[in-house]
């Protein structure tokens, strides 16, 4: 879902004559993940228990668009390197590599559990 | 940067379905089953609902197309190549099928030579894009 600070955060990027394409307005391409199994909500600016070592910490995604389509996606492969069986349940997509806006926040709909050296591709779908 | 353009004569968008507000927890579980969302974890109502919401479908767009990839700065090649061939990576994401079914792009075109060839070596399918597509990288 597109939160409450992904629209204010759209908005600018698409309309303010004052975007630049960095700093607040830099494209939200990074990929956050957590365990958290609380769905999530318009309100959310964080992601709540981000994963931040063990192969799982924020990292740049890779961008793809079909020309004349209504979607774009951005993919990331991740491996585990944790110690702990770790079950993603949410990807969070911000601007930044750290702190940043929080634009989309979905729900994985088969959440993987991983273990050291377990691979997961992950693709996130994003409707224009 | 490095990029990647795929040719398709089968083009297709991704779309998500609106799950209705209304819906009991048995209407949940029974289009959960249907589109293999997991359960087996007892997610609640709300959490369900967002699992559904993460769904995507395909559907045809009229073709032909070209997909372009950008990749981060730094990436290693290999990864590069991975993430779009892997299942459930790029040209699984923007292509018909799933997985074994997704088939082979028309042609691999890209600013780094080693990654076209890898890719095109990959699928079989010809290094360049045709001249007509040289200037459809956005």
């Amino acid at each position: 879902m597109r939160v409450a600070s992904g629209r204010t955060f759209q908005s600018n990027v698409m309309g303010n004559t004052a975007s630049t394409g960095t700093g607040v307005y830099a494209p939200a391409t990074f990929f956050a993940l957590t365990e958290n199994a609380t769905a999530p909500a318009d309100a959310d600016t964080a992601l709540l228990g981000e994963l931040t070592a063990g192969g799982f910490a924020r990292a740049v995604g890779v961008y793809a668009y079909t020309a004349g389509a209504s979607n774009w996606t951005l993919s990331k492969t991740f491996t585990s390197a944790d110690a702990t069986t770790r079950t993603l349940q949410k990807i969070g997509i911000f601007n930044a590599s750290t702190a940043g806006t929080l634009v989309f926040e979905t729900a994985i709909p088969s959440p993987p559990a991983l273990v050291s050296g377990d691979q997961v591709a992950l693709t996130s779908t994003i409707s224009i | 940067m490095v990029f990647v353009l795929l040719g398709t004569d089968r083009p297709v968008e991704s779309y998500r379905t609106e799950v209705a507000p209304d819906l009991s927890a048995k209407q949940l579980h029974a289009l959960a089953a249907e589109a293999g969302v997991e359960v087996g974890d007892r997610p609640g109502a709300e959490l369900l609902r967002a699992r559904l919401e993460g769904v995507t479908r395909k559907r045809d767009l009229a073709g032909p197309s070209v997909v372009t990839v950008n990749f981060p700065d730094g990436m290693p090649l290999m990864e590069c190549a991975n993430t779009v061939t892997l299942p459930q990576g790029v040209w699984d994401s923007h292509s018909p099928g799933a997985f074994a079914d997704s088939g082979s792009p028309l042609w691999v075109g890209s600013d780094s030579p080693a990654l076209q060839a890898l890719l095109a070596e990959h699928y079989g399918c010809p290094a360049g894009a045709p001249a007509k597509s040289k200037g459809d990288k956005l």
